[in-house]
């Protein structure tokens, strides 16, 4: 009877999971459509890592690498070394490994659903929270992309369920937990905040009711991982500009210029108007607090989960919240559940919601749906307990409903999200290599501008598979530097137009967008009255306007613009 | 716990007190100048008044034209005592509904009273009302909601008074519910919705009632057929189709799916209902969002700053103690009255969420008692916690609390009454008030005077009512508007009043001519050849208005 049961449960956990993999594995080169520019980048690296054991900028397997946003922590770019090898370059093999990670997520927060409700009478509830997390759409985006948030929060999940698991300091699984949530350390900047603050407050409010984790454990754990981390962090504190990296990425609230302009002008229009004492008790920097308040505020709103998300096409599904609209009632019958009958497990997920807000209440534009992300396990367990609340009439409506809102989300994302925003996802990039590639030796200099698709080099070089030796020799930039663009391969030039000279006696390519055009196209021989540049091809957009326009120059008369026309 | 008479009697009087000193306090002065809207109302009530007749020389209209928008009526009626009193000027215009929100803090304590049965909530309600800046904000101009919202408490509580103290003032309630229906355009969907809900969780009194309660439907059928004739006309439907949500810039071009001969599949799944259904979830849960409600809800301020929301964010803590108290632990009101606070706070922004803005304190403030029902609920458990405490700290949180209330308050008062006319002044058509007084005071000595709608410091993109400020402003006697045959049609043109975009490079040759218009239209660098008689500032210090004349 127990062996059929356990059968059964393994069953269950397994459907789970194949759901959760279909969701994440399906036509995983198709959705999100087109390439974002940093998956571009860290693909091309993953094959040069691949071939050469180098990184782009020739340094040998370093720890932390280089980007045009932001410093990248090594976990995920190493991650995907493995699957370039195996299955070469494509968005695929980028892909794939993220997918993973977020398959595992779902049998992680089932493994910590069990931990955390370990009464019999809410065993159940790991199996709805594994469910939830295998269906929800934050959760299934965030596995197609490569994030490393989806790497952080699966080593975060694991880790917590071997902490939590685990009696003593002395045993296989508390060493588990803290190799595992050093594994989300380097992976994730937003770990670094999360990961720290959320032991921190678990340790001043003791909740060991719902956590087996005395604060000795705590203790011991954070200094464990502080020592651990140390290599990454000296690593980190040594690169150029760490600071504005932090600050920029992480903490840019405190740059928000707007604050202190509001300031001075606030106090400024008191003293005109004759009450300066005002302006100086209400117009301080105590406003920085209240901003901090305002937003973490901004994650606890039923419109952030259930109805409109960020709205970043790169942080979720743009016309819908990061969770199923139907589990707003589950939602608040599970925050009202848990504080009337287990308060403890209540204050628990408050800690964990809280301090998971933290790395994206830290920016100015807040919030943020990816930094947000560590708070996922924390709202599943609400809903899953508030399914359990719910009586089974209701359920039977729920069910059916919330199928449909599956269906109707899931619907939209593959029919209509890829047409909301194909310009940021790099959609139709893959025209500009193609081009370039046939008519590569009649051209001097090819100039991509930056203006349509932000960062076009490592597009190129990842949509060309450019030959990694070839890299090496055209290699210029060798420096490590804050935001570091790759800004030409070759004759590749990529940039801004006004920042680039050309010689105008070279054959030249620009790639430009109409408006670029109009400030060249205009361009008359002063001798012969022709013009001197000629649009020869154009990409559009899915509304047949003009994207990019191919545009060349003559180098010898400006009236005869046959040798170096594009082969089409 | 429980008061005496005098006790709540005289809480009650200073909280009134309080709410009547914060909504009268210079209340010509503050908004900075009369809106359009109010212009309008006032203009209309004066006109009322004088001739019987709007200023389109409808008889006792039900939808007053307004500038097009067919305003709801009550507002202007109910205007017309003040006007008479007071004469057509800010403080007569504004004077009816300050003075019923000043009522309505009166009255939301009867009603709380009979939800909650309970003085010090009630009490506390009420003061939560008073100082509400939400509230405030209607309150302290002619705005049709703060009418529409007494009304509701007034009928809300006649209702529950029946109800709980076999009272017949079930014919009072239907009376009120339907004015409030005459009143403003939210209301017009709340009142329906909230009656609905009354007849549902009151079902088993009505029964017991019905022969009261008859009498109040048939009152209330009778009162409402020329709301539900005018909701067929055309003065009925402008308004509401014209703010409805799928004209949101956001949604409408998302709401032209065209899925004939698509797979079904396709057409369950993407139709311009499910579309529309979808973003109206997104307006509808913005109501229930923390920083509208406690961070930007009021929107005072144009700077990134923290502004002042729906309430202080002092009234957090109690706000969350209340929803602990009464939706959580469910203690203090019976069965009923939970269904009803719950379906009010659940229907309270439904009509603002069909309406075309993302956030709208007015439109929402059919919910505002509730929510301050909460705070009270929450501010009342908290205070009868403190007296139970030790001498010392009773006596610092005693003192403390109502502190911060005031600090509160005087933060309100700062952005209100400094910060607020400063940064707003040009969307309150600050200016026009003192051009069309110097244009009244020259009108004998010019051809031709004309004022420019368009006005603003960024952009001539704000546009006026210029026309309406003169009327108002010029006391200009209503039957000669409605005798002028071009009036009629269209024209707002009166005596040597015109009110046309100005146009200088042409306009600059008209001889003997007054032009009032902002720098857009009358460039300074171009005025060398004409006379600027005044130059007209925002309270931001930009020029807001030029008046020049031609000789």
């Amino acid at each position: 009877m127990k062996h059929n049961l356990n059968l059964k449960r393994v069953m269950v956990i397994t459907l789970i999971l194949i759901i959760g993999s279909v969701l994440r594995l399906t036509a995983l080169t198709e959705y999100p459509k087109g390439l974002y520019p940093q998956e571009a980048l860290i693909g091309y690296r993953a094959l040069l890592l691949s071939d050469t054991g180098k990184d782009e900028l020739n340094r040998v397997r370093p720890l932390i690498f280089v980007s045009s946003q932001d410093y990248q922590l090594p976990v995920p770019v190493y991650s995907i070394v493995p699957f370039v090898k195996v299955f070469g370059l494509s968005k695929f093999s980028i892909r794939l490994p993220y997918a993973i990670a977020g398959i595992l997520s779902v049998y992680g927060i089932f493994l910590l659903g069990k931990i955390i409700f370990k009464e019999s009478k809410y065993c159940n509830l790991s199996y709805i929270l594994a469910i939830l997390m295998a269906i929800n759409p934050w959760g299934v985006f965030l596995s197609r992309v490569p994030n490393p948030v989806s790497f952080g929060l699966a080593f975060f999940i694991f880790g917590l369920y071997f902490l939590l698991k685990c009696e003593g300091i002395t045993n296989i699984s508390y060493f588990f937990s803290i190799i595992i949530l050093l594994l989300s350390l380097y992976s994730d900047k937003t770990a670094w905040i999360f990961i720290f603050c959320f032991f921190a407050v678990l340790f001043l409010l003791s909740l060991k009711s719902v956590v087996l984790v005395s604060k000795k454990k705590i203790v011991v754990t954070v200094f464990v991982l502080c020592l651990l981390c140390l290599p990454l962090f000296i690593n980190y504190v040594w690169l150029p500009q760490f600071v504005n990296s932090l600050r920029d990425n992480n903490f840019s609230l405190f740059t928000d210029i707007g604050i202190p302009n509001g300031i001075n002008q606030m106090r400024g229009e008191d003293i005109v108007s004759g009450y300066p004492f005002l302006g100086k008790i209400f117009y301080n920097k105590a406003f920085w607090i209240i901003k901090l308040t305002n937003n973490i505020f901004e994650h606890f709103v039923p419109r952030f989960y259930f109805s409109s998300g960020d709205q970043d096409s790169f942080h979720g599904l743009s016309n819908f919240g990061p969770l199923f609209f139907i589990l707003i009632f589950p939602g608040v019958l599970g925050v009202i559940s848990l504080i009337k009958k287990k308060q403890k497990l209540a204050l628990f997920t408050v800690i964990w919601l809280f301090t998971a807000s933290l790395p994206s209440a830290l920016m100015s534009k807040s919030p943020n749906q990816v930094y947000f992300y560590y708070s996922i396990p924390a709202i599943l367990i609400i809903i899953a307990y508030g399914f359990k609340q719910l009586p089974n009439k209701i359920l039977y409506l729920i069910i059916p409903l919330l199928l449909f809102n599956m269906v109707y989300v899931y619907h939209d994302a593959i029919n209509k999200e890829p047409l909301r925003n194909p310009q940021k996802w790099a959609v139709g990039f893959d025209q500009i290599p193609t081009i370039n590639q046939d008519n590569y030796l009649d051209f001097d200099n090819i100039f991509i501008t930056n203006k349509y698709y932000t960062d076009p080099i490592p597009l190129y070089l990842f949509s060309v598979k450019y030959p990694s030796y070839k890299y090496y020799q055209q290699l210029t930039q060798v420096t490590v530097a804050y935001r570091l663009w790759i800004s030409n391969i070759g004759n590749i030039k990529a940039g801004e137009l006004s920042g680039i000279n050309f010689n105008a006696s070279e054959r030249n390519l620009f790639i430009l967008t109409p408006q670029e055009a109009n400030t060249i196209l205009p361009a008359i021989d002063s001798k012969t009255g022709e013009p001197c540049y000629k649009t020869i091809r154009n990409i559009k957009d899915e509304k047949d306007n003009d994207t990019l326009l191919f545009i060349t120059n003559n180098p010898g008369r400006c009236n005869a613009f046959s040798e170096n026309t594009i082969k089409l | 716990m429980t008061l005496s008479r005098k006790i709540i009697f005289l809480s009650l009087f200073l909280i009134v007190l309080l709410g009547g000193i914060l909504r009268f306090w210079q209340l010509g002065s503050y908004p900075v100048s009369l809106s359009i809207d109010e212009v309008s109302i006032g203009y209309d009530a004066y006109s009322m008044l004088k001739t019987g007749k709007d200023q389109w020389g409808e008889r006792f209209p039900l939808a007053f034209r307004s500038v097009g928008d067919y305003k709801a009526p009550l507002l202007e009626y109910i205007s017309i005592p003040a006007i008479a009193v007071f004469g057509l000027n800010e403080f007569g215009t504004r004077f009816t509904v300050a003075f019923l929100g000043t009522l309505t803090i009166l009255f939301a304590f009867f009603l709380i009273k009979q939800i909650a049965k309970d003085d010090p909530i009630a009490l506390l309600s009420s003061f939560s009302l008073a100082i509400s800046p939400w509230h405030l904000q209607v309150s302290r101009m002619s705005h049709e909601s703060a009418v529409a919202l007494f009304l509701i408490i007034v009928g809300m509580w006649c209702f529950i008074k029946s109800i709980h103290e076999k009272r017949n003032l079930y014919w009072l309630s239907a009376i009120v519910f339907c004015l409030s229906l005459y009143t403003y355009h939210s209301a017009r969907l709340f009142t329906p919705v909230i009656v609905l809900g009354l007849g549902v969780i009151y079902l088993k009194n009505i029964i017991l009632d019905r022969t009261k309660i008859l009498i109040g439907i048939i009152l209330g059928f009778v009162l409402a057929i020329p709301f539900l004739l005018l909701m067929f006309s055309p003065q009925g439907t402008t308004r509401p189709q014209s703010i409805f949500i799928s004209k949101d810039v956001e949604i409408n071009a998302q709401l032209k799916i065209d899925n004939y001969g698509k797979p079904v599949l396709t057409k369950v799944l993407d139709n311009n209902l499910l579309t529309l259904f979808n973003f109206w979830t997104k307006r509808y849960l913005n109501y229930f969002d923390f920083t509208f409600i406690f961070f930007k809800g009021i929107n005072l301020s144009l700077l990134k700053l923290p502004d002042v929301g729906l309430m202080y964010l002092i009234e957090l803590p109690f706000l969350l103690l209340g929803i602990w108290q009464i939706l959580v632990k469910r203690r203090i009101l019976a069965r009923q009255e939970y269904l009803l606070v719950i379906y009010w706070l659940l229907v309270g922004p439904l009509a603002a969420s069909l309406a075309n803005n993302e956030q709208h304190s007015a439109r929402n403030l059919t919910s505002i008692p509730m929510w301050q029902f909460l705070a009270g609920t929450g501010l009342s458990f908290f205070v009868l916690k403190v007296l139970a405490l030790p001498y010392i700290k009773k006596i610092v949180l005693l003192c403390v609390t109502p502190l911060l209330f005031l600090v509160s308050l005087v933060y309100y008062c700062d952005l209100y009454y400094i910060h607020y006319p400063i940064q707003f002044s040009e969307f309150w058509s600050y200016g026009m008030k003192e051009a069309t007084l110097f244009a009244w005071a020259h009108q004998s000595e010019y051809k031709r005077i004309n004022i420019d709608p368009a006005i603003g410091s960024q952009g001539p993109y704000t546009i006026s009512t210029p026309h309406l400020y003169t009327y108002f402003y010029g006391k200009y006697p209503p039957d000669l508007l409605q005798k002028d045959p071009l009036h009629s049609k269209g024209s707002s043109a009166v005596l040597n009043f015109t009110f046309s975009p100005t146009y200088w490079p042409t306009d600059r040759y008209l001889s003997n001519s007054l032009f009032i218009a902002s720098p857009w239209s009358l460039p300074i660098e171009d005025l060398n050849d004409a006379n600027v008689l005044k130059t007209i500032k925002f309270k931001n210090g930009a020029t807001s208005l030029i008046i020049v004349e031609t000789k």
